[in-house]
């Protein structure tokens, strides 16, 4: 082909030279020899003379001004080549898909190199003549319009042929091996044809359409969620692959489309609905696929809508299992790392998801009122008492208390967490099993950020109480070293600010004169040294280390002071009744009680009562219990106050409800006397932005009631009216 | 009878307040343990201070009333005023 073009180059001056000679006859039989020529080359047959020569008979022919008689006769070759090509198809249409397409392929190829070497033949009818004439087609495109009439005009065939494609890819689409390559050429045809864009890419794509709608229905039944995903994706990768290979770019994105519909936006309340047990299996990397795509089908929304009423519903029921309270915290806290985990390993950290996260978790941890306040509260105890040792599994005590606190950041009744980490501190203090004072220290500085300095400085009021005593006790030490009347006694005082600590129930009692005169000691050291104040013991806070002669041998006590008295009564009596013990101690009654319970019937059991029972009575007797061992030389005697943290709980949740009518109060009266007037939605809403803890319509009604009553307040038709 | 016991240790706790007799400070009407309204914390830093008259006030509200008047005067019983200097005790002494 290419030496026949080169020759035919060579050619042209020679030609032009004859054509100079201006020679214009035997038109009819240059056209008749064409003729025979196209047919020859359709036949793919040796032409009657050269190429050289025909190429030439072309040139003369439109120059003698006989270029749409040529044209007409391309046009009138071409047809018959293609009807003749076209009723040839027409035979083979019983053939199976792939010999039908292969048969069509090779026809059409053969045909279309045909018409290459016919356009290069009548080269020159294209320049000349097509050029001037607007609106007839070149050579090539005759040839191509031709074929395309005659497939046309027989819609069997033509439907065919369509029909064997879709057939193919269908089966591809199946998993069955299918000739790529013939696919791809018949594609070309297609398109060369512009049969492709004229309805076959449509149809294509309604059969798409129809194949994995029908995939989509059966598969979100047949498969988990996770499968299911992966084969979405599977499927995009194969039809993105089947569009490189022969669909065609253009295909690409009407096909994503069509996969994303059929496979996710049809069935996109049953995948969310699915998420849920991905969420619950924190399968990050499948979540993670499934983000991707509802980015995608941009159905972010609901993915984000459903991450959050899980949060909600599965910590819920967490927060309200009021039979596991004891796990409640460590439970959420797990709960939330892997929520987290899933928010930055699947989500992206999206800012929208992290959202979802928080509202999720103010939802859960507002879900139930006050207690997991408490739980919190009562969680750092426990932390914070263990110290670095409570951290060692989990990494640093920091991140440990950070993630506790974090949970603390969705309480809304932070007023509830600070009266209980107030007392409960309190107790850490004072009992002296605070693991660590910097991890106190760090832990309110935390605190600090989340209740502003308020609250916190009376933490750390506290705080400074236990070291200002210690150095009280250092000057106190020296004090007594230089008066030589000192008892043996080894005494340490804990000196607290009233204003910073919880109230405690004072217990008035005798002590012995020991006890006493080291007191009075103690006063005398520190009122000399800060004037105009005044001291009050704590009996009930005290504790002593008491070295105990039994028949098996010394033991050292660590009891209350109210134990310690009890016991010291019993060097000089052998037994003793109740009202005897009443009458020497001088407690209250019910603490009494308490405390001979915690030396005869719990765990250690050194006083023996008779008659024995499961409670003290007041007629009981005790005495020193001969038979007492125990392991250890050092004993700790348990208060029995352990087990009432539950009335504990609740007279700190009454405090708590007693300060919210007081700060209802205060706000109602701050808001009236700024507006005058308002109306009562207003001012709840006005109140909400005051108040750090939820507030109760009923309550509020009550505590306008109250304020009516004592005229800071008066109804009006449209609301309240501040009176001044 | 071989037991004994004595106690070798004690640990008590103890707490203090103002001693002044009326619960709260006359000028600010806020109790002595807790704090005047420009203070932020109760105790040693909001300190109670005594005048030889005897009347007790917090040392910021009793500071700030001497410096709005002339004559320094207890607001109370208008004797002149003068810090009582630190002593044991207040206004009734050591029991």
């Amino acid at each position: 082909m290419a030496s026949a073009a080169a020759s035919g180059r060579r050619l042209v001056v020679k030609l032009r030279s004859r054509q100079d000679t201006g020679r214009a006859a035997e038109g009819q039989a240059q056209q008749a020899q064409l003729k025979e020529a196209i047919s020859a080359i359709y036949a793919s047959s040796p032409t009657p003379c050269t190429l050289e020569e025909l190429f030439s008979g072309v040139e003369s022919e439109v120059a003698a001004q006989h270029g749409g008689a040529l044209h007409a006769l391309v046009a009138d070759e071409c047809q018959r080549k293609a009807a003749a090509e076209a009723a040839d198809l027409a035979t083979a249409v019983a053939l199976d898909s792939t010999a039908f397409l292969q048969h069509v392929v090779n026809l059409w190829e053969a045909y279309s190199s045909q018409l290459s070497l016919i356009r290069q033949v009548f080269l020159y009818l294209d320049r000349a003549y097509v050029v001037n004439h607007p609106g007839t087609l070149s050579v090539f495109q005759l040839g191509l319009r031709q074929l395309r009439c005659q497939l046309e005009a027989l819609p069997h065939v033509h439907h065919r042929i369509v029909e064997s494609l879709l057939q193919l890819v269908e089966a591809e689409r199946s998993g069955e091996a299918v000739n790529r390559y013939l696919l791809k050429r018949a594609v070309d045809m297609l398109s060369n044809l512009r049969l492709y864009e004229d309805g076959v890419q449509e149809t294509l794509l309604a059969s798409a359409t129809q194949y994995y709608s029908r995939e989509g229905s059966a598969l979100i039944n047949e498969l988990e969620l996770a499968p299911y995903l992966l084969h979405c994706e599977r499927r995009l990768g194969e039809e993105y692959e089947r569009c490189e290979a022969y669909l065609g770019q253009a295909m690409r994105k009407p096909l994503k489309e069509i996969v994303d519909r059929c496979l996710l936006e049809e069935h996109l309340s049953t995948i969310l609905e699915g998420s849920r047990q991905l969420l619950a299996g924190c399968q990050e990397q499948d979540l993670a696929r499934l983000y991707t795509m509802c980015a995608r089908i941009r159905a972010l929304q609901g993915l984000r809508l459903g991450f959050r009423d899980y949060i909600r519903t599965t910590g819920s029921a967490v927060v309200t299992d009021e039979h596991k309270e004891d796990e409640m915290v460590t439970r959420m806290l797990l709960f939330r790392k892997n929520m987290l985990s899933v928010l930055h390993n699947s989500y992206a950290s999206h800012a929208d998801f992290a959202q979802a996260l928080k509202e999720g978790f103010e939802a859960c941890l507002n879900a139930r009122a006050d207690k997991p306040a408490e739980l919190i509260a009562r969680y750092l105890d426990s932390i914070l008492r263990r110290g670095s040792k409570a951290a060692a599994q989990e990494g640093s005590l920091e991140d440990v208390l950070d993630a506790a606190l974090a949970l603390f950041r969705y309480v809304q009744g932070k007023d509830v967490f600070e009266a209980f980490y107030k007392r409960i501190l309190s107790r850490r203090l004072l009992m002296g099993r605070s693991a660590s004072m910097d991890a106190e220290k760090l832990c309110i500085s935390k605190i600090k950020a989340e209740c502003g300095p308020q609250f916190t400085n009376q933490l750390e009021g506290m705080l400074k109480d236990i070291e200002v005593s210690a150095d009280i006790m250092a000057g106190f030490k020296q004090y007594v070293a230089a008066r030589p009347s000192s008892g043996t006694l080894d005494m340490s005082v804990l000196v607290l600010t009233s204003g910073f600590w919880p109230s405690y129930r004072t217990f008035d009692c005798l002590l012995p004169t020991e006890l006493l005169r080291a007191q009075q000691d103690f006063a005398d050291y520190y009122l000399s040294k800060h004037g105009g104040r005044k001291l009050a013991w704590h009996s009930a806070s005290s504790n002593c280390l008491v070295r105990a002669q039994f028949a098996s041998g010394v033991k050292e006590l660590q009891a209350s002071l109210h134990q310690a008295i009890i016991l010291l009564l019993f060097n000089e009596h052998e037994q003793l009744s109740f009202a005897d013990i009443q009458a020497a101690v001088r407690l209250e009654e019910a603490e009494l009680r308490r405390t001979l319970a915690s030396m005869s019937l719990a765990k250690e059991r050194v006083l023996l009562k008779e008659p024995a029972g499961s409670e003290v009575g007041r007629s009981d007797v005790f005495k020193v219990n001969p038979g007492y061992t125990s392991r250890m030389f050092r004993v700790k005697i348990n208060n029995l106050q352990m087990h009432d943290s539950d009335e504990d709980s609740k007279k700190t949740n009454e405090q708590v409800l007693q300060d919210r009518f007081h700060q209802i109060d205060a706000a109602i009266v701050r808001i009236m006397k700024m507006r005058k007037t308002l109306s009562h939605n207003l001012l709840l809403a006005e109140l909400a932005t005051q108040l750090r803890f939820p507030v109760g319509q009923s309550d509020v009604k009550k505590r306008v009631e109250s304020l009516i009553d004592r005229e800071y307040l008066q109804r009006t038709e449209h609301g309240y009216e501040y009176l001044a | 009878m071989t037991f004994e016991v004595k106690i070798k240790k004690w640990h008590a706790v103890a707490s203090w307040t103002w001693n002044a007799g009326d619960d709260v400070c006359g000028i600010c009407r806020m109790p002595f343990d807790g704090c005047p309204p420009d203070g932020k914390f109760p105790g040693d830093d909001s300190p109670v201070v005594w005048g030889i008259c005897t009347h007790a006030f917090h040392l910021q509200c009793i500071n700030r009333w001497l410096q709005s008047q002339a004559e320094q005067k207890c607001p109370f019983c208008r004797r002149q005023w003068e810090f009582k200097q630190a002593v044991v005790g207040g206004e009734d002494s050591d029991t």
